[in-house]
């Protein structure tokens, strides 16, 4: 499987900055967004396998980020990272489309397993899709 | 045995309630922000310790690269530090109902803890306190209470950029703060004052909420 891409969303931008350097030591590519608007920039721009995002941020809050992107592309793979984990809202997130939900400080080898998940998913759920397509246009031609 | 959930007794504020609501309010968002501390340091420690197992017998990590580690470690330990003897010094303020405490630097305490609030609506803190102590005798804890609650309701209506102005004064034997922030404009929340007239009349002091030029100045006054 390719390298795993991230993007780290969080306005603690040193805490984004190390665990970034971290996963890039580690094989993985990985970009930082300080706030929910900038990531919903990059994200036009390019593809991640997974999206690491804080809950608690000025303006444009995780929850908000997470219905905003879900909404630009319904099969991102969204796990929430935070200072401010509860089972409310994690339950919370889940239902909103996150796939995962931690509680910060995390350990950066249970992060990297949770973003090959991510990644992997990403991959079945482009197969699947690509599947759909196919078996669309092969009922409109009538085969 | 009876649901809490269906016993409307359980339901009822008591009169210490309103109080344990703004120790939770500011405890919260502090621990908040100490977990983002202890997350930092603990990613920049994480990334310290990659570099040296990964650096073989011979440890060499570029200098530029340790100076900016060490700076981080020690930026969070600062920030970290600061945060605690805020809220000790908040902590304390609950100790006695009625002391003798300057204002000032009891406002700039409670400024300091609040301003991660602010924050969050993309907004700002601006207190302008005197350089010398305005002294009072009452509950150092309700002021907090009082003033806190202002600010949140000037912060009701705050959007990015905005600044909320706090002043303290002194005259006639009152103490006056005067918290200044964006008014009622169309499409923004209504602002509900009985909460805060309701922990003035506690401590014999008054409210006075002006509206003028779509800002919303709340005025208030406690005997000195």
């Amino acid at each position: 499987m390719a390298t795993a891409s991230v993007l780290i969303v969080d306005d603690e931008i040193e805490f984004s900055a190390a665990i970034a350097e971290r996963m890039i030591n580690r094989g993985l590519t990985a970009d930082t967004a300080e706030s929910g608007m900038q990531a919903l920039e990059m994200l036009k721009g390019k593809s991640y396998d997974a999206i690491i995002l804080d809950m608690a941020m000025p303006e444009m809050d995780g929850f908000e980020t997470l219905k905003q992107m879900l909404e630009f592309d319904k099969d991102l793979q969204i796990i929430f990272l935070t200072g401010q984990a509860t089972v409310q809202k994690g339950v919370e997130a889940v239902k909103l489309g996150a796939v995962d939900f931690m509680e910060k400080p995390a350990d950066i080898a249970t992060l990297i397993g949770k973003i090959t998940e991510a990644q992997q998913k990403k991959v079945q759920l482009f197969e699947e899709n690509l599947q759909n397509k196919m078996s669309d246009i092969l009922k409109k031609k009538g085969w | 045995m009876v649901g809490m959930e269906n016993n409307s007794k359980h339901q009822a504020k008591s009169p210490g309630d309103d109080g344990l609501a703004f120790m939770g309010t500011i405890t919260a968002s502090v621990s908040h922000e100490l977990n983002n501390v202890i997350a930092i340091m603990d990613q920049t420690t994480g990334l310290l310790e990659d570099k040296l197992s990964g650096a073989g017998d011979e440890v060499r990590i570029p200098s530029e690269k340790l100076e900016k580690i060490v700076t981080s470690l020690q930026n969070q330990a600062a920030r970290g530090l600061a945060i605690i003897k805020s809220l000790n010094r908040f902590s304390h303020s609950a100790d006695h109902t009625r002391c003798r405490f300057d204002v000032g630097e009891t406002l700039q305490n409670l400024v300091q803890l609040t301003t991660r609030l602010a924050t969050m609506k993309g907004a700002s803190l601006d207190a302008n306190l005197p350089n010398t102590p305005v002294e009072i005798e009452s509950n150092p804890f309700r002021l907090q209470q009082a003033v806190f609650q202002a600010i949140k309701m000037a912060l009701e209506n705050a959007q990015k950029g905005d600044v909320i102005n706090i002043a303290l004064g002194q005259s006639d034997h009152l103490v006056k703060v005067t918290v200044d922030g964006p008014g009622i404009i169309s499409n923004t929340k209504d602002i509900d004052p009985s909460e805060l007239q309701t922990i003035i009349s506690r401590m014999s002091g008054e409210v006075n909420i002006e509206h003028a030029d779509q800002r919303l100045c709340i005025h208030l006054s406690f005997p000195g």
